[in-house]
């Protein structure tokens, strides 16, 4: 099954021929969809949406003038380049290799993968960190303890990604998503309040759930498959015991480490620090500056480790190692260019909504209730996230039509933003429309030279299914046990009419 | 030339360019916390708000600097644009259209044709925003290397054209109405109604056209091709850049005549008929099509580079020229590099209010001393020269300039549009030496990947006797305008009698 869909995905040309191609369909869908006069009524707002033709002046217009803008719009390439700088000198000195290599080579097998994957799916707590830090660690580590690189790479992906409606704390997704949920509850009861910490409970019991599903699939299903990796030359990987030399300049690493890490809790630990919101004294603004704190700090290591180890001389070293960085990223450039594009003419044709408002009214018309159709909710979700990434917009427009119909049947607005999420994350991972991917085939490539998208895919899907089934299975506890899915907030309420009582 | 040789000796001295502003940057921080720390403030002269010093050592900052890094580094004005532009040019090169296309005609030509051609074409490219900065040099680059002529020339004379040239032109662009209608605000303070039309310089911009053109290429040829001496290409440069054009090309450029031809015409139906889709639906102008410039030549040079590459067979399969979009991009990656560090030093030395105390003082220290008219009005030209160094923005700079100069100047009876012509003309001769400019990392990108280790100090040097000869030049025709009473525009004479003012 999987080297089925692995042949029939590595037939797609190229990623950047796929999304030229794709682009393309899209532009033929949108006049056709125009053409037809296809439209649909937004449930929140009430408007009427119509396909955008792609070929109206007003579009053309707009892709040419704002072309570049549409580009470094694209919202992972700036974070991906500033962290890339970083990592750059980072890993072209061999810090990354040498610190890794010793840490990781006495890990038992399954360990390091759900190490990999919980770290990924706390890592949502910094935004975009998770995708640009962790994936290609998972891949350096894997390599460095003498395993196959993919399968750190996917568990890592699969933790950060997939993982994503899991956590131990509040993220900034909740207070989005709650006050969707709270807009669409209030239409059928005023004054209705939906917490950010709705899903909390339900967060936290999927976090060791998802780990395990990981280290499953990683060491039962994805490393048999993939089997022993041959070194790829020009990869640094450490397989050998660090040098003298090495060990020492480690030893200088981990006490500037030391000295990092104080500054950096200096800024953020006190009252009225820096780092901290100067309002709420939250650490959000923390949160936001991993990436450049990451940045900034692997770039800093990297060159006292190599000055240590002799490997950088003269600040020009360390120029030439992140200009190098940056050259490796060309490729990474031009996807982003074309999928930053693919995903403007998907916004601007108005087609993910359209599909999103079609897969509500078809479940709504579908005629099953209660527990099963919110398992159902799961599924759209799930799909719809295959082609609308952004989890925010497609609960603003799912929510208006969901969570007034189960508040009817009896269960909580809260229950439903819940099941909205499991099938919102878990096809993350297999979708080469989520705006990571092109980033994660990319670092995966440099382990597997012309990796293409079907061999990706394959790789991502039975984490895919494994997270569903054991989120679907999660929440299925919570809801027939009766437990809070959050603080104070149970999975079932009074029925609001008296059509059909669950509880 | 002696004195060049110092200036680029010590400038050899000069850090990496990237190390150079990570340096600057710390000035600006340590800088900006000692002027706080003195309580530097002044009135802004146009509002007359208070603007103090902001020390750059405070949370507030830190936390900006911090959480919205990715977002200043990709907000940096050019970026995306050079971005855009590398893909469409790293095809169009690595085909071999352009040194194909090119290399022969240009090795005919007698000599200071090729510079008078990129001069002029940079002088006029500045009615397209910002595309001339990205596209002509690196293009003036290649050529020059087709032509067996020294490449950093070639650049030298596209950047001097474009950015020392852009107060003039053939045509008004979009910086004319945005500094006229500061300068109108800044004359009602003393005449209310005082109009400053967007052609106020108009004939002034047109006389500068051909006298910068020639002066530019004759500064590339006399004085900066003698100094760089003979280029050797370096290793690391790809050699289908300079491949000479054989009898295949023949077939292949005839080829992309043909699909160049299908483009312009494709273009011209976007643009020409009423309501074109690159015309402004409500007002008609061009607007849309000078801002869609950028999207248009990274198109055209992508799709004229694949044509000429399938027939000239260094295209064979789709992924062929993903790889020359590739491999172009590569070739960018310092230019990544400079942008980072040039976005965030542009960054805080806009949030430390250095620039702007920086334009008022100078502006109150020369009102007080006390010159004539014509001096002052050189001293002006001068001064603006000087802040152009550190605040490259033209409207922003001028907003704090005009309200100060443009009613004074008036009482001494220089008319307002006057003003703003000296201005630009300082304002533009010292573009191409200022460190500032965000246009300096394409630049050095650029040349680095003709003569490795190409410095910011070497640019520099290369680009001085160019301000040296615009800034006189352009003060000359203004001050002969002044002279003979020539008006700078359509009703726009260049004195004034406050008696009777000007109706314009």
């Amino acid at each position: 099954m999987l080297d089925w869909i692995e042949r029939i995905g590595n037939r797609l040309p190229s990623a950047i021929m796929l999304f030229l191609w794709l682009s393309l369909l899209l532009v033929l869908i949108s006049v056709v969809a125009s053409l037809a006069g296809l439209a649909g009524t937004h449930p929140g707002t009430g408007e009427t949406v119509q396909a955008v033709n792609l070929l109206s002046a007003e579009t053309v217009r707009r892709f040419l003038v704002e072309m570049p803008r549409t580009f470094t719009g694209f919202p992972p390439l700036g974070t991906v380049l500033t962290v890339m700088i970083g990592i750059g000198i980072a890993e072209r000195t061999g810090l990354i290799a040498a610190a890794l290599g010793g840490m990781v080579r006495r890990v038992p097998g399954p360990f390091l993968a759900f190490a990999i994957t919980l770290a990924g799916i706390l890592s949502s707590l910094a935004v975009d960190a998770g995708y640009v830090v962790l994936v290609p660690l998972g891949a350096a580590l894997f390599a460095a303890a003498g395993r196959h690189p993919l399968a750190g790479l996917a568990a890592a992906f699969a933790g950060t990604s997939g993982g994503y409606s899991a956590n131990l704390l509040v993220t900034s997704l909740d207070p989005l998503l709650g006050g969707i949920s709270q807009t669409a509850a209030q239409m059928l009861l005023p004054g209705y309040e939906v917490l950010a910490t709705a899903n909390w409970f339900l967060m936290i019991a999927l976090v060791p759930m998802f780990s395990l599903a990981g280290a499953f699939v990683t060491t039962r299903i994805i490393e048999p498959r993939l089997g022993t990796w041959e070194p790829v030359p020009g990869v640094p990987v450490s397989a050998e015991l660090p040098t003298a030399a090495e060990t020492r300049a480690l030893r200088v690493t981990g006490w500037w480490t030391l000295g990092l890490v104080a500054v950096i809790a200096a800024l953020v630990v006190p009252d009225g620090a820096p780092l901290k919101d100067p309002a709420t004294g939250r650490i959000e603004p923390f949160f936001q500056a991993i990436v450049a704190i990451t940045a900034l700090g692997l770039g800093f290591l990297g060159i006292v480790y190599g000055r240590a180890s002799g490997q950088i001389r003269s600040s020009n070293d360390a120029i030439a190692m992140s200009e190098d960085a940056m050259r490796t990223m060309a490729s990474y450039i031009l996807l982003a260019f074309v999928a930053a594009h693919f995903l403007a003419f998907f916004a601007w044709s108005n087609l993910g909504i359209l599909l999103a408002i079609a897969g509500g009214d078809m479940l709504r018309a579908s005629g099953i209730g209660g527990i099963p159709l919110l398992l159902l909710v799961v599924l759209t979700s799930a799909f719809i996230n295959l082609f609308l990434g952004s989890a925010s917009a497609k609960w603003a427009l799912l929510a208006p039509v969901f969570i007034p119909m189960f508040m009817l049947v009896g269960i909580t607005p809260e229950a439903t933003q819940a099941a909205y999420r499991i099938g919102d994350s878990v096809t993350n991972i297999i979708t080469p429309l989520m705006s990571y991917f092109p980033l994660v085939l990319v670092a995966a490539q440099r382990y597997m030279p012309g990796l293409g998208i079907g061999s990706m895919i394959a790789t991502m899907l039975p984490f895919s299914i494994a997270f569903l089934v054991v989120g679907i299975g999660t929440l299925l506890l919570f809801l027939l046990a009766g437990i809070p899915i959050g603080p104070g907030t149970l999975p079932f309420m009074d029925p609001i009419a008296p059509t059909g009582a669950t509880s | 030339m002696a004195l060049l040789d110092r200036i680029e000796r010590w400038a050899s001295l000069i850090p990496h360019p990237v190390l150079l502003f990570c340096w600057l940057t710390l000035f600006v921080l340590v800088a900006s916390a000692v002027a706080a720390a003195f309580g530097l403030e002044a009135r802004h002269p146009a509002t007359g708000d208070p603007v103090a010093a902001d020390s750059l050592l405070q949370g507030r900052h830190l936390r900006r600097l911090l959480s919205e890094m990715p977002q200043i580094f990709t907000a940096f004005p050019p970026f995306g644009s050079v971005l855009t532009i590398v893909i469409g040019l790293g095809i169009a090169e690595r085909s071999g259209l352009i040194a194909g296309s090119l290399g022969d005609l240009l090795r005919r030509a007698p000599p200071p044709l090729l510079p008078l051609a990129v001069v002029f074409a940079g002088i006029l490219s500045s009615i397209a925003v910002d595309a001339g900065f990205l596209v002509l040099p690196p293009l003036a680059a290649a050529l020059f290397a087709a032509a067996g002529r020294h490449p950093v020339a070639g650049i030298a004379a596209a950047y001097a054209g474009v950015s020392g040239g852009f107060s003039a032109n053939l045509l008004i662009t979009g910086l004319d109405p945005l500094l006229a209608g500061l300068t109108q605000a800044a004359a009602a303070l003393l005449v209310p109604g005082y109009t400053v039309l967007a052609t106020a310089n108009w004939f002034l911009m047109v006389t500068f056209v051909p006298a910068l053109a020639i002066a530019g290429a004759l500064v590339t040829t006399r004085l900066i091709e003698p100094r760089l001496g003979q280029w050797v290409a370096p290793e690391s440069l790809d050699g289908l850049l300079l491949a000479p054009a054989d009898r295949r090309d023949r077939a292949a450029l005839v080829r992309t005549g043909w699909a160049a031809l299908g483009l312009l015409a494709g273009l011209a139906l976007l643009v020409v008929p009423p309501g074109a889709v690159l015309r402004d639906p409500s007002s008609g102008s061009l607007e849309p099509l000078f801002q869609a410039v950028v999207a248009i030549i990274a198109l055209s040079l992508a799709i004229l580079g694949i044509v000429y590459g399938r027939a000239r067979g260094t295209i064979r399969t789709s992924s062929d020229a993903v790889h020359m979009a590739e491999r172009g991009l590569a070739d960018m990656a310092i230019y990544i590099l400079l942008a980072f560090v040039a976005a965030h030093f542009l960054a805080l030395f806009a949030w430390s209010n250095l620039g702007t105390l920086m334009a008022i003082g100078g502006g109150g220290l020369l009102r007080a001393s006390g010159l004539g008219p014509v001096p002052l009005l050189l001293g002006f030209i001068l001064l603006c020269g000087l802040i152009n160094l550190f605040m490259t923005s033209a409207s922003a700079k001028w907003a704090l300039l005009a309200p100060v100069f443009v009613p004074m100047f008036m009482g001494a009876g220089l008319s307002p549009e006057l003003t703003q012509a000296a201005y630009r003309v300082g304002d533009s001769a010292t573009n191409i030496i200022a460190p500032t400019m965000v246009y300096v990392p394409i630049i050095l990108a650029v040349a680095m990947r003709y003569v490795p280790g190409f410095g910011l100090g070497q640019l520099m040097a290369t680009m001085l006797p160019y301000a040296l000869v615009f800034l006189p030049l352009m003060s000359g025709i203004l001050l002969l305008f002044l002279a003979l009473d020539i008006p700078l525009g359509p009703g726009a004479p260049p004195s004034v009698s406050l008696a009777a003012p000007s109706p314009s």
